[in-house]
């Protein structure tokens, strides 16, 4: 653990924060890509002691399919369904900036209650529960199919800081595995938002309501 | 060799997507159902020692659902050749009357093919890391299933699927995280049969790792309060993928529920995970007790009574003791008649052109066979004598009277009853009377067999082996409670 892993563990806290103060789509998605980036980035320099060709394959693909192919494919998703490009809110920016904060506050008491502050997980258990959780804020705050698939990379963002710091290395396979899904993942949530702007000429997923009881 | 059985469907799966004869297409889909189902019935039977290694191995309880998920295929492709000849007739969609298009056939076999690889490899897997792949991967392939209709409804309900479920699981993936934190093991923290010798564990990390997994598995098995999608994305697919939906599915994230449940119940945590079980099976009971109640859309009822089912499942858990083995037994009861319920409802669907139980009335007239299966298979449901269903809650209520759990029972009994009263209207109603449609050509003795020859099997399945239980099924179930320590 050095300081520039420390560096990028705070600056990934702090997307977050900027994530939920965008109004703008292509800026947020830029933002994620940065995020899921820097993601691949720490897991080079995170185990600094051993440095395997596992930790880099996995590295790589992640920088790249989080960095570049995501964002890409977003974007290609944006242009062809031709929305605005504000984001609609249920919860408001001052409401959301005031609920993050809790957020992290509470991330911090959790991490403290389950690990001892000066073991080196305890910073990256923090960034990974605040990531999380803002993840899950996105898709339930954000009305745009695009804003939700978003909210979804940085849960995963989330989640896969927290494999870091455990140092939980996998199999490649099986990390490979899980890249893959992720990876289709996306893709058929990207294909069916086509669907929804041609089927409704929206992408706005709160006035999806035909089907309750 | 074990792996053949991911291999076949998944190989045959990829090539179906370029076959564009729809002959062969279909022979090639029913081939590896039924090589599926000999290799499983060989595995099951004949094979007791399978091979296999520390990642893929059979264990008495993969076996049994393994099976399960087997055979409920094979009968979901014998119904699915005639069901997809038929649905390439109709160009009208029911609900809209606008003019629809279905996704492709191909794009259609294929996609069932790739699911039966995907649900096969969580049956098989021994590996944390290899279950969540194939449960995430599972999700992915039924997603475009459900939007085969092309219609706004399926595709509201595709979008809260695919969205709901990637979610909990990317939850279960946590869950799987702090079980490699909470096993202070090393090597390969992630292999069941290393997590099953440990014995220092980090409780309190055991414990999240627990409720991680039991929010993400239990969303995609449709526990209550987490069962949202469920009703959705079960009445808009086609019948074929309810059932399979329904029938595999769920089962296969109760299995890798289950599977945490050994871990902790290897250390003396199964307390700990009964509460659980217990409370959210009861809950999801009482929930959707109320909900079937006033059902407008008997597929959307079916969806509900699979929540309930899962529920009884839960509570079965949250027991334990003897009740373990009564679970064991609904499992395999509910999934082979929520199948032939769904695959019926199809029937009911293309003949009446609605899915308004209002709108339905004297299907004993008009289609009587399917009719009959359809209430049969609402009494096998329900739980009357000679049912698999009926051993099984009697065995759950027996242990709950052991444990002189006074409040399950009541809720139990309480949610059981309102059930019966809710499901049996819509059941009769549809039955019942004078038939409302008329039959524009006769139907073709042959395609009716198809239509019906698996759900009779599956409804004879059930109630015969509530009047007797061969020892070898005895033996199979015996051994797969054993393996959650009932």
């Amino acid at each position: 653990m050095n300081n520039f892993s420390y560096f990028l563990m705070i600056v990934i806290m702090l997307i977050n924060f900027i994530l939920i103060a965008s109004n703008n789509l292509r800026n947020c998605i830029k933002i994620v890509a940065f995020q899921g980036a820097l993601n691949g980035l720490l897991s080079l320099f995170f185990p600094g002691e051993n440095l395997t060709l596992t930790t880099i394959i996995i590295s790589t693909i992640t920088f790249l399919l989080k960095g570049l192919f995501f964002p890409m494919f977003l974007f290609y998703a944006l242009k062809k369904v031709a929305i605005g490009k504000e984001i609609k809110h249920l919860i408001g920016y001052k409401t959301s900036l005031l609920i993050s904060l809790l957020a992290l506050v509470l991330s911090f008491f959790l991490a403290y209650h389950l690990f001892a502050p000066s073991q080196i997980s305890f910073f990256i258990i923090t960034a990974s529960v605040f990531t999380t959780f803002i993840g899950l804020f996105i898709i339930i705050s954000r009305v745009k199919a695009i804003m939700q698939v978003l909210g979804y990379l940085v849960l995963e963002n989330g989640i896969a800081l927290f494999s870091f710091a455990f140092l939980i290395h996998q199999p490649l396979l099986v990390e490979i595995g899980i890249l893959l899904d992720v990876f289709v993942a996306v893709f058929v949530m990207g294909i069916t938002i086509f669907y929804i702007n041609k089927e409704f000429d929206h992408i706005n997923t709160h006035k999806l309501s035909q089907l309750k009881d | 060799m074990l792996l053949s059985l991911v291999y076949l469907p998944l190989i045959a799966g990829i090539i179906i997507f370029f076959i564009t004869n729809s002959i062969v297409r279909r022979f090639l889909f029913i081939l590896m159902a039924i090589l599926h189902f000999m290799f499983t019935m060989y595995l099951t039977f004949f094979n007791k020692n399978a091979m296999g290694n520390n990642w893929f191995n059979l264990d008495p309880l993969g076996v049994l659902f393994l099976l399960i998920t087997s055979t409920l295929f094979l009968g979901c492709a014998i119904y699915g050749l005639v069901y997809l000849k038929n649905e390439g007739k109709t160009k009208l969609e029911w609900e809209e009357s606008l003019l629809f298009k279905n996704i492709p056939e191909a794009f259609f076999l294929g996609l069932l093919l790739l699911f039966l690889a995907t649900t096969t490899l969580v049956t098989i897997s021994r590996h944390f890391g290899i279950i969540w792949i194939a449960m995430e991967a599972t999700t992915l392939c039924t997603a475009p299933l459900i939007y085969f209709h092309r219609s706004s409804s399926s595709l509201e309900a595709t979008w809260k699927y695919l969205l709901i479920c990637s979610v909990g699981i990317a939850l279960a993936f946590l869950g799987n995280l702090f079980l490699a934190a909470a096993s202070s093991w090393g090597e390969e923290p992630f292999l069941i049969d290393n997590l099953l010798k440990c014995k220092n564990f980090n409780i309190p990390l055991l414990k999240i790792s627990f409720l991680f997994f039991f929010v993400g598995y239990g969303t995609k098995m449709g526990l209550f309060p987490m069962h949202t999608w469920l009703p959705d994305a079960h009445s808009e697919a086609p019948s074929i993928v309810s059932a399979l939906l329904s029938g595999t599915l769920l089962n296969c994230a109760f299995l890798s529920l289950l599977r945490s449940y050994q871990v902790l119940s290897a250390v003396n945590l199964a307390s700990f995970a009964q509460d659980i079980f217990l409370l959210f099976g009861l809950l999801s009971l009482l929930f959707t007790a109320f909900m079937l109640l006033n059902q407008k859309n008997y597929k959307r009822m079916l969806a509900y009574s699979s929540v309930e089912n899962m529920g009884i499942l839960s509570l079965g858990m949250g027991l334990g003791g003897n009740a373990i083995f009564a679970v064991m037994l609904h499992t395999a009861g509910h999934s082979l008649i929520k199948g032939a319920l769904f695959l019926t409802s199809g029937h009911f669907l293309s003949i009446y052109k609605t899915k308004l139980i209002n709108e339905i009335s004297g299907a004993l007239k008009l289609i009587p066979l399917s009719a009959i299966i359809w209430l049969f298979g609402f009494f096998a449901l329900i739980g009357t004598p000679p049912s698999l269903l009926f051993t099984s809650k009697l065995l759950l209520i027996k242990e709950a009277i052991l444990h002189h759990n006074i409040l399950t029972i009541c809720i139990f009994l309480f949610s059981l009853g309102l059930i019966f009263f809710g499901m049996a209207k819509v059941f009769f109603q549809m039955t019942q009377g004078k038939a409302n449609v008329v039959l524009l050509e006769k139907p073709k003795k042959l395609d009716t067999a198809f239509l019906t020859i698996s759900q009779l099997i599956f409804l004879f399945i059930v109630i015969f082996s509530g009047m007797y239980f061969a020892p070898v099924l005895e033996n199979l179930f015996i051994q797969a409670a054993k393996v959650l320590g009932g």
